[in-house]
């Protein structure tokens, strides 16, 4: 797969879209199986698009799989399994839980995963070259904002009770939408400066 | 700021690729530095020296006016 930004343009678009596919494919089947059969299959083919998308997104930029991009790869996989695994198997056992403390263990039990997550992400910044660091910048900066003014106009609609806003639901929200803001404006960003 | 980094580049025969791999920087980076978006920080502008064996100000020429 190191060798993807040799072929040619129509078949580096084609798998990075078919990844996609896999990905959101497997992410939907996960979220709706109930089997542990089919649960196991749409984990394998949500890995299998993620490892497929993280290639393939090189490939249509033109850039080639360095060091520190294997590594991260080597690093978030293992860590995604374990969170999903966590999320589907541990964390609803919690209402089974008598003990107050071991209850509060595994409710917070997917943090681990995603502490790793955020430290994978923090070293593979410092890792990026110079222009890249400032990519990030500017794109962290970008969903700090959008997040930040969507939170606070939810929060003045709510106050008011213009909407109902369920408060637990929100701040589980926050990272995920975080994470999907910063994810777009990375991608814009790498655009504006390709199309200028 | 204006460079030669394109010139220099083709002239050894390097793709944009293989000079972002000499130099440890993405292609999207020397792609930006040639065409005069990003302006390199003096580290890796004197790597880029040392590797086509010239002078910094040889390579690196400020805009008029800026």
């Amino acid at each position: 797969m190191d060798k993807m930004t040799e072929w040619p343009k129509w078949q580096r678009w084609s798998i990075w879209l078919s990844s996609w596919v896999l990905y959101i494919g497997g992410f939907i089947v996960l979220l709706t199986a109930h089997g542990i059969a089919l649960r196991g299959l749409a984990l394998v083919v949500l890995c299998g698009g993620l490892v497929l998308l993280t290639h393939a997104s090189k490939a249509v930029l033109n850039e080639r799989m360095r060091r520190v991009d294997h590594w991260q790869m080597r690093v978030l996989l293992p860590t995604f399994v374990i969170y999903i695994l966590l999320m589907l198997y541990v964390w609803p056992m919690y209402s089974h839980i008598q003990t107050p403390w071991l209850r509060v263990v595994v409710v917070l039990l997917p943090l681990l995963p995603l502490t790793v997550v955020v430290w994978a992400m923090a070293r593979y910044i410092t890792h990026c070259d110079e222009l890249e660091r400032r990519q990030h910048l500017e794109a962290i900066g970008i969903a700090a904002a959008v997040v930040s003014l969507a939170s606070f106009a939810l929060g003045l609609l709510a106050a008011t009770r213009l909407i109902a806003v369920n408060g637990a639901l929100g701040l589980l929200l926050t990272f995920p939408a975080l994470c999907i803001v910063y994810g777009l404006a990375c991608a814009w960003v790498k655009w504006r400066n390709r199309a200028q | 700021m204006k460079n030669r980094v394109r010139e220099l580049r083709e002239a050894h025969g390097w793709s944009q690729g293989g000079l972002a791999e000499q130099l440890d920087v993405s292609r999207q980076t020397i792609n930006a530095i040639e065409t005069g978006k990003y302006d390199p920080s003096l580290p890796l502008a004197f790597k880029l020296a040392r590797l086509f064996k010239q002078r910094i100000e040889s390579m690196f020429e400020p805009d008029e006016g800026r």
